[in-house]
């Protein structure tokens, strides 16, 4: 039996906030995947299989969050797989799900991803916990002074500034406000980033990513189902690599400064080689990058082969990743202005899926038909990536 | 249909308190399996393990356990449910032709761990968590449910357990070795502590899911090994199975809690013992043995 190739049928989320104490967490599921049951145009009795992600459960404080609300998505009665990957984890459920449909185990696999990160009081407090607990959680790292440390290097090495960082801020914020699920809906300006409160050198607060409680959905079937529907895209490629822990490991040479995500670099190399991508600067349409600092989207232009190593920042400079640019990156204002974390690599596949549907509304890139969605989780560590296609291999 | 190889498997069994780091329990067991295989790491292309945060004590727990768990510069996908789902993803894995070797691997380090303070987290926090209510309470409600009158479960007694297990899947080739060969993948998940189906209801369901990829019918099975589920009795699950009670193997109840590793254990003990023909194992993960698996494996 050959693979089946997988497809996206449907990609529903909730709105976005800080707190959706509007809502439980299992309304909130149910708000995502009604959206995206309805946006694929199938019953929940279709549904074979539900793979679930959810990062760190000890942001909802409930072990298992998937159990506790199996009935808002259907998922009594089903198949039901939860993965968690850190940050990475909205990407790998639907690289878990493509696996489930190609083996042939499944035929139609729902994706839920879910985080609430507004039930913590301090979610660099949980943070701080996924360190080696003998030798560094004393040190008190946490992600946004890790992403510090990459940002260093980028500029000690590659001529990164703050005027790079403010414009890509500047860029992703007014993206997001064309699409209307976005967690931030705010006009910046570039000098507002530049003079906006301090966390960590170099970074600032608009370069960061907001914390976000949301659900986001994905109905995803074999190529074969989908091409009797109104629309699909197509899981083109897909990639997955992790990195070394310790970021010492990481600082010695060439190929793995600190200043390269080259896990990033590693996932995309596989994902490109099955879509049959040479040359993704030219081949791809749109890319949906899971960046959730300024700095880091420029180190994915280079990661990605969007740019020549060291050479990110000249898609600043040109405009290239801008919505008229000749590539652009997350239309949806991306993770820099909606980061429900575990979620978050789900929302960028959906996006993705969205774009090469044509089904992406005010922030659609005209005629998109090959995208990119890519998720990060730990420190630089988890990479995923997912190439999306309008039409079947 | 689904035919992927069990090439290598190692295990440290069961103790109060194994010695070593985490990553040292990890090593032991995936070094092991590989060497068991005849493979190196340069071999396989990922890494499927299933590990719990909370009984790691940490936010991500596989983050600092690259190394150990072989997934760097690699695929690396992790499950929080029962190891018999890391199984699930990583034969899928090898079965989409994605991969020509993979590593399943799963551990718990419960000496390190508050088991007590831990159950109480798996409860809804804002109608039920309050009842405090103890996982073995909930199953005597669902049971209670499916009798119709009210049924008490005795207390399961839990000895803190260290266990960590690896296996290694290849595709099907003359060449490799093999120890076993998955035939057959079930799951299913009942609802979450609300009664109204039977408590074994997602058992039979992943167990009969299992058979029905495999063609086989469950007269044809010589063994079902069954994780877990200690405060379910054999004559019960034998029912829920279909199968007589003489071909249940169950695992010892001094090890109540192995955490995700269960199942994955179940498959090695299935493997070590060498009994030819079809082996079911089963577990059921979950406050209410609700997010059942089931694995097929034809040991060679």
């Amino acid at each position: 039996m050959s693979p089946q190739q997988p497809a996206v049928l449907g990609f529903g989320q909730t709105r976005y906030k800080t707190s959706r104490a509007d809502v439980g967490t299992p309304e909130l599921i149910f708000e995502a995947v009604s959206r995206a049951l309805a946006d694929a145009d199938t019953e929940l009795t279709e549904i074979d299989a539900v793979v679930f992600a959810s990062a760190p459960e000890v942001f909802e404080g409930v072990y298992e969050p998937d159990r506790w609300c199996v009935e808002a998505f259907g998922g009594v009665g089903k198949p039901l797989i939860r993965v968690h990957t850190g940050g990475a984890t909205g990407g790998s459920g639907p690289l878990a799900a493509s696996r489930l449909i190609a083996a042939g185990l499944y035929e139609t696999v729902l994706v839920v991803g879910l985080q609430r990160t507004s039930e913590t009081a301090d979610a660099q407090a949980v943070f701080t916990t996924i360190f080696d607990p003998v030798y560094e959680q004393d040190v008190q790292l946490n992600v946004i002074t890790g992403i510090a440390l990459v940002a260093s290097r980028q500029m000690k090495y590659f001529g990164l500034t703050e005027d790079h960082m403010a414009w890509v801020s500047t860029k992703n914020f007014g993206n997001a406000l064309r699409n209307p699920y976005a967690h931030l809906h705010r006009e910046i300006t570039e000098q507002e980033v530049k003079q906006s409160r301090s966390l960590a050198y170099p970074l600032r607060l608009l370069h960061t990513c907001p914390r976000s409680d949301g659900a986001a959905a994905v109905v995803m079937t074999s190529a074969e189902k989908a091409r009797g529907k109104s629309h699909a895209a197509y899981v083109a490629g897909l990639g997955c690599a992790a990195d070394v822990y310790r970021i010492g490991d990481r600082i010695h040479d060439d190929e793995s400064d600190f200043a390269i995500p080259r896990a990033q670099a590693w996932a995309a190399t596989e994902a490109y080689q099955e879509a049959g991508i040479t040359d993704p600067r030219r081949e791809l349409d749109v890319v949906e990058v899971y960046a959730p600092f300024a700095n880091l989207e420029i180190a994915y232009y280079e990661s990605l082969g969007l740019a020549p190593p060291g050479r990110g920042i000249d898609l600043v400079e040109t405009g290239a990743t801008a919505m008229d640019g000749d590539i652009p990156v997350v239309p949806s204002g991306g993770c820099m202005t909606t980061n429900p974390i575990g979620a978050t690599g789900l929302i960028r596949f959906g996006e993705a899926a969205a774009q090469v549907m044509g089904r992406a509304g005010d922030h659609q890139v005209d005629g998109a038909r090959l995208a990119l969605a890519t998720a990060c989780g730990g420190i630089d560590q988890f990479y995923t990536a997912a190439v999306l296609a309008a039409q079947p291999a | 249909m689904i035919s992927v190889n069990i090439a290598g498997s190692y295990c440290l069994p069961p103790r109060p308190d194994i010695p070593m780091a985490l990553d040292e329990m990890i090593y032991t067991v995936t070094s092991g399996a590989l060497r068991d295989a005849g493979l190196g790491i340069g071999d396989v292309s990922g890494s499927f393990m299933a590990a719990s945060d909370l009984y790691d004590g940490r936010a991500i727990a596989t983050m600092t356990l690259t190394g150990s768990t072989g997934s760097f510069h690699k695929n690396e996908m992790r499950v929080c449910n029962d190891s018999l789902a890391a199984l699930t993803l990583a034969a899928a894995e090898v079965a989409a032709d994605a991969a020509q070797a993979v590593i399943v691997c799963t551990w718990s380090k419960l000496s390190d761990a508050n088991r007590d303070a831990m159950a109480a987290l798996g409860l809804e926090p804002v109608f039920t968590r309050g009842l405090n209510a103890h996982p073995d309470a909930v199953v005597a409600l669902r049971r209670s449910s499916d009798l119709g009158r009210p049924t008490l479960v005795e207390r399961t007694a839990v000895e803190s357990a260290d266990v960590a297990v690896a296996l290694i899947l290849t595709a099907p080739s003359p060449e490799r070795r093999t120890r076993g060969t998955v035939i057959g993948l079930g799951a299913a998940n009942g609802p979450y502590l609300r009664p109204g189906e039977p408590l074994l209801g997602p058992v039979t369901a992943a167990a009969t899911a299992a058979c029905k990829l495999a063609g086989r019918d469950v007269t044809d099975l010589r063994r079902a090994r069954v994780a877990g589920l200690h405060a379910v009795d054999d004559d019960e699950l034998a029912r829920a199975v279909g199968v007589p009670r003489d071909v249940l193997a169950r695992q010892s109840e001094r090890w109540a809690d192995l955490g995700y590793a269960a199942g994955l254990l179940a498959v090695h003990e299935s493997l070590a013992a060498g009994e030819p023909g079809p082996a079911l194992v089963l577990s059921a993960g979950g406050i209410g043995y609700e997010n059942a698996h089931a694995a097929l494996v034809e040991v060679a």
